[in-house]
């Protein structure tokens, strides 16, 4: 299984480990990711600002990948939806198509939209197939308690995304609790992070996160684990900052779904970027210990 | 939402048509104002303009309201609104076709100013600091790599940068 592999930006800005765990455990699962070179911003941040900039620049990394014969594997839920809705653009409007292709010609590339965009978690849950990922885990998290957070762009607009049922999804889900763990029920999951809104009203942004680790904490999560980077950022990252702006301890540790699955493979802490988490992850590595003691008594 | 008089010689009625004709505000005239994309915003409690207020300024013609409204700036594109919409508008998208004829009409908000202008320079929404490279290189991950003088010029092309000059920073 070959993919080519593509960053985005909030990842190598903040949340490297995030990049680390996701290697080391497609290198244990024989996934091989080539990362694709010459990319730069998918253009998120800038369809508010001009559409035609963030398809333009949307189209450049699709051209790109084109070149490669490869599918696309991205890591960031908003990467995902962008590319995915700039192909859907892109073929329901060949006027657009023309007009971008025409801009990518001096930089010899060309769209030709035959690039297939699937995230980290696509390629875990279909192409590897799940099955065959419980048969790589080794250690139990019985009893672990996780609230799973999937992060807007993945599920919505599901028109485009076609990512899977956007009121009850199922597959984070599932691979969670391939290593055992109890995915929970707590009301405010398929809610945004907040993460967007910070560059235009950081009050109203943090607002979002803090409502959900609240919400996490009160359903008995023990841990969070998150498919998007920037759900990462807002409630691992952030979350000593959120806490002090509101006066509120959380404590919540906030795994990337690779680190969690990595740990059940036995990949070891410092290789999984476990260290690198701004919250401790120490009290789901003691869990596994306790568990461990368990077994041998 | 403030009370002030609306007069209808003030009002565009084409201006409905103009979002519609844009690649992501063509579902904006199916909206029959039931408001549940309002009932599932996640700031609906602290919007002054709420989403489908936002959308019947659209459809009156309250053109200069609708580009003005910061609701519009405070969107976190969570499109929970559009998942939910039983007409099928695609009321995020909508958003963004408001913001970008905002964008150009009113200026770019200064948050939004600063990551454009991070694109330009750097060919990313975020800079990679010599700090976080380091810890690449610690951590054994290849360095990254971006053509980012190939993203300047198309940029260039799409006068991106005369956008945020011109209008950069002029609003919140």
């Amino acid at each position: 299984m070959k993919y080519s592999y593509f960053l985005g930006c909030q990842v190598p800005a903040r949340v490297n480990y995030c990049d680390l765990a996701t290697r080391r455990v497609t290198e244990a699962l024989g996934i091989e990711l080539i990362d694709l070179q010459g990319a730069g911003c998918c253009g998120c941040y800038l369809r508010s600002v001009d559409f035609r900039v963030a398809i333009t620049l949307a189209s450049r990394i699709l051209a790109l990948s084109d070149k490669t014969g490869l599918d696309l594997v991205v890591l960031c839920n908003s990467c995902y939806s962008t590319l995915v809705e700039t192909n859907e653009f892109l073929r329901e409007n060949p006027e657009l198509r023309t007009e971008i292709n025409e801009l990518l010609a001096p930089q010899d590339l060309e769209y030709k939209g035959k690039t297939k965009v699937k995230d980290i978690i696509q390629v875990f849950y279909h192409d590897y197939g799940l099955h065959k990922i419980s048969s790589k885990v080794t250690k139990s998290f019985e009893g672990l308690k996780v609230a799973v957070q999937y992060g807007c762009h993945l599920l919505r607009p599901s028109k485009s995304t076609k990512f899977d049922n956007p009121e009850a999804p199922r597959i984070l889900d599932d691979l969670v609790e391939v290593t055992k763990a109890k995915s929970i029920y707590w009301p405010l999951k398929l809610w945004c992070c907040g993460f967007p809104t910070l560059p235009t009203n950081r009050e109203m942004g943090t607002s979002l996160a803090r409502n959900k680790l609240r919400d996490a904490k009160d359903a008995g999560a023990d841990c969070m684990v998150t498919t998007c980077p920037s759900c990462q950022i807002s409630f691992d990252v952030l979350q000593p900052s959120t806490a002090k702006h509101y006066g509120e301890e959380y404590n919540l540790p906030v795994l990337y779904y690779p680190q969690l699955l990595g740990l059940a493979m036995n990949i070891s802490f410092k290789e999984l970027g476990l260290h690198l988490n701004r919250v401790s992850t120490e009290p789901i590595l003691r869990f596994i210990e306790e568990k461990r003691i368990e077994a041998t008594v | 939402m403030t009370k002030e008089t609306v007069r209808a010689s003030e009002l565009d009625p084409d201006f409905k048509f103009e979002v519609a004709k844009t690649y992501e505000g063509k579902t904006v005239l199916w909206c029959v104002q039931c408001g549940m994309c309002t009932s599932n915003c996640p700031y609906s409690d602290v919007l002054d303009v709420k989403p489908h207020q936002v959308i019947k300024m659209v459809l009156l013609g309250m053109r200069e309201q609708a580009i003005s409204c910061k609701s519009i700036w405070l969107c976190s594109t969570c499109f929970m609104c559009a998942e939910r919409c039983p007409q099928g508008v695609e009321l995020g998208r909508v958003m963004f076709a408001l913001k970008n004829i905002a964008a150009r009409e009113k200026g770019v908000p200064e948050g939004f100013r600063l990551v454009g202008q991070q694109v330009i320079q750097t060919g990313r929404a975020m800079e990679i600091t010599a700090s976080r490279e380091k810890e690449r290189e610690r951590l054994e991950l290849p360095k990254t790599q971006t053509d980012s003088e190939d993203i300047k010029s198309l940029l260039k092309k799409l006068k991106f940068d005369k956008l945020l000059k011109d209008k950069g920073g002029q609003q919140e």
